[in-house]
């Protein structure tokens, strides 16, 4: 990735409240250098399953916030450069309008962890996987709700940032 | 416009909750066809709707509806097409009528979305 990528990316964390991201970074000089590897691994990921190339580079996302920052701010604010890149493309896929299906998480202390998703878009149904416990942290940006007194997952939201 | 009721919705009134009023709606609707009431642009596709530039919108139960509803036509089908308007602390939905069809489904999936934690309680930076 080139200087200019950095500079986006960093641009981009700052102006979405998440400077914090690169600050806590140890060492603080391979933050942006990490999260831009992540967003290679999740596009690869992406091309892998779909067989073609959704780009998730700064510019692109940075564009993409123009039109919908709710959404990009969203899944900025899940990456980390521990997570696994095919829940991030999960994400994307549900930020881009597919719905969740299934859900299922199994946790044994000290032993196992188990994320699975299954996305339904059109015809298409895709499943995620993690064992992965950060991933974990996906469920907080859940839309919930209940219709028909009947259990609904809808959405990815960003947490709004207190002043 | 339409001469529907309106549903007024309290609401955090951000790009975030209209996109969950449209995620909502293509449910029921996959067909779904939308419109920047404020300018007139159309959108064929959840993907390339600008939520986050859009305060007040047209979204259309199908490409026919869209035509109909365009021409101001007599056969515009009752509850084709829903009219989303984003307040300061509310959504509020016009619609033909509520009671009928699949619109009571829409307008509990809307409420209950709008109410969710995530868009109304803040939390501090470092937990984002």
């Amino acid at each position: 990735m080139s200087r200019s990528s950095e500079s986006i990316l960093e641009s981009l964390l700052q102006s979405s409240g998440l400077a914090w991201l690169v600050d806590l970074y140890e060492p603080r000089e391979q933050a942006l250098p990490a999260y831009l590897d992540l967003l290679d691994r999740i596009d690869s990921e992406y091309q892998a399953r779909f067989g073609e190339s959704v780009s998730f580079s700064p510019q692109a996302l940075e564009a993409a916030a123009q039109s919908n920052r709710h959404r990009t701010l969203a899944f900025l604010q899940l990456l980390r450069p521990d997570r696994t890149p095919a829940m991030l493309v999960m994400v994307w896929r549900v930020l881009q309008g597919a719905r969740i299906r299934e859900a299922q998480m199994e946790y044994r202390e000290l032993n196992a962890f188990r994320l699975r998703f299954t996305l339904a878009d059109g015809e298409r149904t895709d499943v995620y996987e993690s064992h992965n416990i950060s991933d974990a942290v996906l469920l907080r940006h859940l839309g919930i709700a209940k219709v028909q007194g009947q259990p609904l997952f809808d959405g990815f939201y960003a947490l709004r940032l207190a002043d | 416009m339409i001469g529907g009721k309106d549903i007024v919705i309290p609401a955090a009134a951000t790009p975030a909750s209209l996109d969950a009023c449209v995620r909502i709606v293509q449910r029921q609707w996959p067909n779904a066809r939308f419109e920047d009431a404020e300018t007139g642009e159309k959108y064929s596709t959840y993907q390339e709707l600008p939520v986050g530039r859009i305060r007040e919108l047209l979204v259309y139960n199908s490409a026919e509806a869209e035509s109909a509803w365009d021409d101001d036509r007599d056969d515009a089908p009752l509850n084709s097409m829903l009219y989303f308007i984003l307040g300061e602390q509310s959504v509020t939905v016009v619609v033909d009528d509520p009671d009928s069809g699949d619109m009571p489904l829409i307008l509990e999936g809307i409420r209950s979305l709008m109410g969710m934690d995530i868009l109304h309680i803040p939390v501090t930076r470092g937990a984002a």
